[in-house]
């Protein structure tokens, strides 16, 4: 299991979201049939233009029409359009309406099916069109699923604009570059991460990431220097993977022979409420 | 329109709440705003005064009603009862609320007193008459009300106000125990979380107040304080940072640090209560509809005064200057001395290299990173702070502290001289320091480390007369005693520590002194009073650390006394818990079966040695094994001995830290010897030992297979081994050869101590300065081994090369203080007086041939080469005729060394000629020319030179030549 990360007030939380059951496949196949309404393209000058997606990318897109006459062919570039009106707004509609209902797993092939219908031209969406995306990066980031998560939250950082969002996305490539071994980006991304991270930050991650990096290489002594800079500073305010951070900090210290420091951190990480997280390299070194 | 009661009383019954009431009014009075009361109907009135209540102002509010009173009293829709229901208890509300608590009460009673039957707007009239008492400062009288109010409202929310108004009047009547516990208990009630958490808040303000700290830290710690749903969180933040630095001066370090976790930085609080307060504006707003039909507005009322209370303290939190980086320092001094420097160095760090905080902050943050540095003994970067701190503030307070620091931490790294040069500069410096005491004592300290014993005795000399009360006055007396007995003067240094045992009552250094004159008088071999010293040292500190040195010392002791069983029963009572002492005793025991010469018992020790399983790291094993194998040698059960031996080669002859090999080797070289000669037929016959013609051969055999097998430790030691052999067959240049194999074909890393000395000093001779790569390798490796005297010796000389004279000296002290038996004390003393003429020292030079001379075991060709150096100082002090002197009895006494016979010669010529006495110098020279067994010389050709060029310059008489004196 991996941490949860905590979206942003914007996002809804979605817990469970893979074991709640999953929508009745009739009802994604009729929601599918909306794909084959035109889209609507207003441009600049006011005009407005309906059309089926003959091709699409993040900067053009191309609208095919049959009139009388034969098939008219648009390319319409992002900078010439004011707004583009999508179908599959009644996929989006019910795909919130089931978030907010809390039956997340239910989303999840709708919001599948939309992203496989938006994906190629995700740059041509409006920043709210975007935003329905991060929940299926969630979702897969808490099934476990880092392939798929990282291929979607690559697609989606450069196109999301909120700060909050933005680092939700930034984690999770981080998070998942990790769990699929990609040691030296995950490396170069947590080096980024704590360049702009604050003591008291809200999360340790990049910290907890690094340390990790160095435990693997049996680099003991930065580990623990590492893993120490967010425990030190956290207090009051919750710090995602503060537990993750104690227990690499505790495992460097047991594997360095410091006893009585390893003790130290145990003792208070006890005090303090956290839990032994559930990692494959810590195992060994939980207490028993 | 005019506006009827019936209006107000149905706004009022669907918006009981103030600003609700407030709203209705204007709404249905849009168009009566004014600033003048006079000339006013008494709606336009009510229409003002429902605006001045909605922006808070009170007073403004308070002065409508008053003159609604005033001119509308006598009216009967103002006087009838519904307009009174409504009118008054806002009346009494904004009296209140304007400071006239004592109008508030008329008001209030007045409406109880016409409207005796509870209603709906009863709870919130009577809650308000409590405040308007309590703001009177009728404090007996609020208590009642308060307490009718929770019992006529029992069991509803509002109950939670009520109790919160007893708590606070308590605290007022300075009743702060009953105080306290009303809070506590109402914390663990089934109120709001948000009451409960300011109920504990304010307990905890109050303890603080009353400097309860336990009582506070029982809240502190047993709360749950959510900083999601807490309100105030800048009350709890400065509460925590007050006690966790009460706690932290009180020496409570983990208290200090779990109050300090609860306290946040001032950007992060300013942030997270802003936060904090738009939710609860959030909530109020989300609230405000349901608390007006629930038709009590008390809880209104909470909020607004809740919302202004936050407000002003982020006002005030603001506008305070920045309490973080103070806060910072404690919090990493609490770490500190919590023993948690690694947390505390990456706070410290971390506040250093801040660029918001200030000057001095930053400063007191780096030297206390040195501090922690230190405390984690990671010297090399205490020290690189250390200078970083006095580089870059070089006018700090904390500088001589600093450098302190520095000197501290050169002594944990050994590097003495450098600890003393900083503490002798700060001494000079800083004459009225605070710690000026303290640097004498330490300087005294590093001298004694670095075996400058007088030094060290100087220093705790000028401390114990500076500062006789000093702090360390026993401990400078005690070091001092120390130095005597590390100088050998064992009776001065038994007086000082009679002297300190009778001057000195319950000290922690008490049972040090004891141990210590044990030590001296064991020394000093005074074996019975030793014996009786250490007996009341293991009798009464038996929990001290140094309990099982003090028992190896009487192991000692009684051996030193003769008495060998009463010895082996202490030393083997000794476990392996005492880690090197148990090994220590094991092999004393050993001693002692060699001494009573019993080998069964030797052997048995040995093997019950090697079988233990209890050992975590055993070690000496191939000592044990030699030990054994030595048993039986003594017992002529060769076989054994050849067979112990043998496997001991194989198993431990190729590992570089082993040190016995050379043993053994000399062991089988006996063994060998013995077997020719008593020409034992047993199983060994066929063993390739037995089989090669003679020892050597079987060398050669086993060096050849060594090296083939890549055995290259164990290749060198025979090497080495067999040179040294050949060397004493006079077979130099084989020897040579063997050691030079070794230089070509073995890695540094293989060599053991003694292949890392003599091949350093073969290719220091050579010239090849690599040679202290060597030399450097076996200090680093051996640093105990007895053979590192070679890598002293060489140091020595690579130094005297490069005239670096006091580093040659250095070395050679390092080698005759730590290794007073080594056979290369004599060459080193020899260097000394060279390096001492070099330095224009001869006169000291002159002592040191002397000693050399005045021993009996140096006889021989060292006598001659201290004559050498005898005359070389004379010469050096420009005495030409003494120095001649000393060259004649080389040349008459030392005739079996012929380099050094040649020399003299050479040099008593050389002298003589420049004395002018040219006749001397020829005759010499002649003399030397002459004596058959110096013919093979390679200086010859040199002196019948010289012997030619001096003869030309002679008169061509043979007379004059030979210096006859011719008659007239």
């Amino acid at each position: 299991m991996i941490p949860v990360l905590i979206l942003a007030p914007m996002l809804l939380i979605l817990q469970g979201i893979l074991t709640a059951g999953t929508t009745a496949t009739n009802e994604v196949d009729s929601l599918s049939r909306s794909f084959e309404h035109p889209v609507k393209v207003i441009n600049k000058s006011g005009h407005t233009i309906y059309g089926l997606i003959e091709s699409a990318s993040d900067t053009q897109i191309v609208l095919k029409n049959d009139v009388d006459a034969g098939e008219v062919t648009y390319t319409l570039f992002k900078d010439d359009i004011a707004e583009i009106s999508l179908p599959g707004r009644d996929i989006e509609v019910r795909a919130y309406e089931l978030i907010n209902d809390d039956r997340q797993g239910e989303a999840v092939p709708l919001l599948t099916l939309l992203y496989h219908n938006r994906s190629a031209f995700l740059g041509l969406l409006s920043n709210k069109d975007v935003l329905i995306f991060t929940h299926l990066v969630n979702a897969y980031l808490q099934s476990n699923e880092y392939t798929k998560c990282l291929a979607i939250a690559q697609r989606l950082d450069p196109l999301v604009k909120d700060p909050q969002v933005k680092k939700f996305i930034k984690d999770a490539l981080i998070l998942c570059h990790f769990h699929l071994g990609n040691y030296a980006e995950t490396e170069l991304l947590a080096l980024s991460w704590v360049d702009h991270a604050q003591p008291f930050y809200s999360s340790a991650l990049g910290w907890w990431l690094l340390a990790m990096i160095e435990f693997s290489k049996d680099q003991y002594e930065s580990a623990l220097w590492t893993s120490m800079k967010p425990i030190v500073f956290s207090g009051q305010i919750p710090m995602e993977f503060l537990s993750e951070s104690y227990a690499v900090a505790i495992a460097a210290c047991i594997e360095l022979n410091y006893e009585k420091e390893a003790a130290t951190l145990l003792e208070e990480m006890h005090n303090r409420g956290l839990n032994w997280p559930d990692h494959e390299l810590l195992e060994p070194y939980a207490p028993r | 329109m005019r506006i009827s009661s019936e209006m107000i009383a149905a706004s009022i019954g669907r918006w009981a709440g103030l600003m609700a009431f407030a709203v209705c009014l204007s709404n249905l009075l849009l168009t009566a705003e004014s600033t003048g009361l006079e000339d006013k109907t008494l709606h336009s009135l009510l229409s003002i005064s429902s605006q001045a209540l909605a922006r808070g102002d009170y007073a403004y509010a308070s002065e409508i009603y008053d003159a609604l009173e005033r001119d509308f009293g006598e009216d009967a829709e103002y006087s009838g009862d519904n307009f009174q229901r409504v009118i008054l208890p806002i009346r009494g509300y904004t009296q209140l609320m304007s400071g006239r608590p004592e109008d508030a009460i008329d008001t209030l009673n007045g409406f109880l007193k016409k409207f005796p039957h509870p209603d709906r707007t009863w709870g919130f009239t009577f809650f308000t008459l409590g405040r308007a008492h309590e703001n009177a400062n009728k404090l007996q009288g609020a208590m009642a009300i308060y307490r009718q109010f929770e019992q006529m409202y029992s069991g509803k929310t509002e109950v939670a106000f009520a109790i919160l108004r007893r708590a606070e009047i308590l605290f007022r009547l300075e009743n702060q125990v009953e105080s306290i516990q009303l809070l506590n208990t109402f914390y663990t009630s089934d109120a709001a979380y948000t009451l409960r958490i300011q109920a504990r808040l304010r307990a905890l303000q109050h303890c603080l107040t009353i400097e309860d700290i336990e009582a506070a830290k029982l809240i502190l710690f047993n709360t749950e304080w959510s900083i999601s749903a807490m309100p105030e969180l800048a009350v709890l933040s400065f509460s925590a940072l007050y006690m966790g630095d009460l706690l932290l001066a009180a020496n409570d370090h983990k208290s200090a640090l779990r109050c300090y976790r609860l306290t946040l930085p001032k950007t992060i609080l300013v942030v997270a209560q802003e936060k904090r307060l738009r939710e609860i504006r959030e909530i109020y707003q989300e609230r405000a509809p349901l608390i007006a039909q629930s038709s009590d507005h008390i809880w209104a009322d909470y909020y607004r005064q809740l919302i202004s209370r936050i407000e002003s303290q982020l006002e005030h939190l603001k506008k305070a200057e920045d309490y973080t980086p103070g806060f910072y320092l404690r919090y990493g001094q609490a770490l500190l001395l919590a023993d948690r420097p690694r947390e505390a160095w990456v706070v410290f760090e971390s506040v250093a290299s801040e660029e918001d905080f200030n000057k001095e902050t930053r400063a007191t943050a780096l030297y206390r990173s040195i501090v922690a540095a230190g405390a984690l003994e990671y010297w090399d970067n205490a020290l690189k702070l250390a200078h970083h701190f006095t580089d870059t503030y070089p006018h700090s307070l904390l500088v001589p502290q600093a450098f302190y620091l520095i000197a501290e931490a050169y002594r944990n790294l050994n590097d003495y001289k450098q600890a003393i040069k900083i503490l002798t500069a700060l001494i000079k410096k800083y004459p009225k320091h605070s710690l000026y005491s303290r640097w004498q004592f330490n300087r005294g300290f590093c001298h004694l480390l670095d075996e400058r014993f007088p030094n060290a005795r100087e220093d705790f000399n000028h401390y114990l007369n500076e500062h006789p009360s000093g702090a360390l006055t026993i401990n400078a007396r005690f070091w001092h005693a120390q130095c005597q007995f590390f100088e050998k003067k064992y009776p001065l240094a038994l007086k000082e520590f009679d002297d300190l045992v009778t001057a000195v009552n319950r000290h922690p250094l008490n049972p040090e002194i004891s141990y210590r004159r044990a030590s001296t008088l064991y020394a000093m071999r005074n074996y019975a009073q030793a014996l009786t010293e250490i007996d009341k040292f293991l009798n009464k500190y038996v929990r001290h650390q140094r309990y099982d040195e003090a028992q190896v010392l009487k192991g000692d002791i009684l051996m030193g006394k003769g008495d060998l069983l009463a010895s082996k029963k202490v030393f083997t009572e000794l476990t392996p818990d005492s880690g090197n002492l148990f090994l220590y005793a094991v092999f004393q025991v050993g001693k002692i079966y060699r001494a009573l010469e019993d080998y069964n018992g030797m052997v048995e020790h040995f093997e019950n040695y090697l079988d233990r399983n209890d050992l975590f790291n055993k070690q000496r094993i191939s000592e044990a094994l030699y030990w054994i194998g030595w048993a039986y040698t003594q017992q002529n059960n060769i076989e054994k001995s050849f067979h112990i031996f043998s496997d001991e080669l194989e198993d431990y002859g190729n590992i570089p830290e082993t040190n016995e090999v050379m043993l053994i080797l000399k062991a089988l070289d006996d063994l060998y010897q013995q077997y020719r000669e008593r020409g034992y037929v047993n199983q060994l016959k066929d063993h390739p030992f037995i089989t090669a013609i003679n020892f050597e051969t079987w060398l050669l055999t086993e060096s050849e297979s060594a090296f083939d097998t890549g055995k290259l430790t164990y290749f060198s030691r025979i090497n080495l081994y067999l040179a040294d052999r050949l060397e004493k067959q006079n077979r130099r240049e084989e020897a040579h050869n063997l050691l030079m194999e070794i230089i070509n074909n073995v890695p540094l890393e293989c060599l053991d101590a003694e292949g890392l000395g003599k091949t350093g000093l073969l290719m220091e001779q050579q010239g090849d300065l690599s040679a202290a790569e060597r030399f450097e390798m076996l200090l680093e490796n051996f640093p105990t081994h007895p053979q590192r005297a070679l890598a002293y010796y060489g140091f020595a000389r690579l130094a005297l090369e490069s005239n670096e004279f006091s580093r040659a000296l250095s070395f050679i002290d390092k080698l005759t203080d730590e290794l007073p038996g080594h056979p290369l004390n004599t060459e080193s003393t020899l260097i000394r007086g060279e390096t001492l003429i070099k330095m224009g020292r001869a006169d000291e030079a002159i002592t040191c041939y002397e000693d050399l001379l005045r021993l009996k075991n140096t006889r021989g060709r060292y006598h001659a080469r201290a004559l050498q150096g005898l005359a070389l100082s004379q010469l050096a002090l420009g005495d030409q005729s003494k120095a001649v002197a000393y060259y004649q009895r080389i040349y008459t006494l030392y005739r079996a060394y012929p380099e050094l016979v040649t020399d003299a010669y050479m040099q008593s010529a050389k002298i003589f000629e420049a004395m002018g006495d040219l006749h001397t110098a020829f005759n010499t020279l002649d003399e030397m020319l002459n004596r058959a067994e110096l013919n093979a010389l390679e200086v010859l050709p040199h002196a019948q030179f010289e012997h030619d060029r001096l003869a030309a310059l002679l008169p061509s008489d043979k007379n004059l030549r030979e210096g006859n004196e011719i008659l007239p």
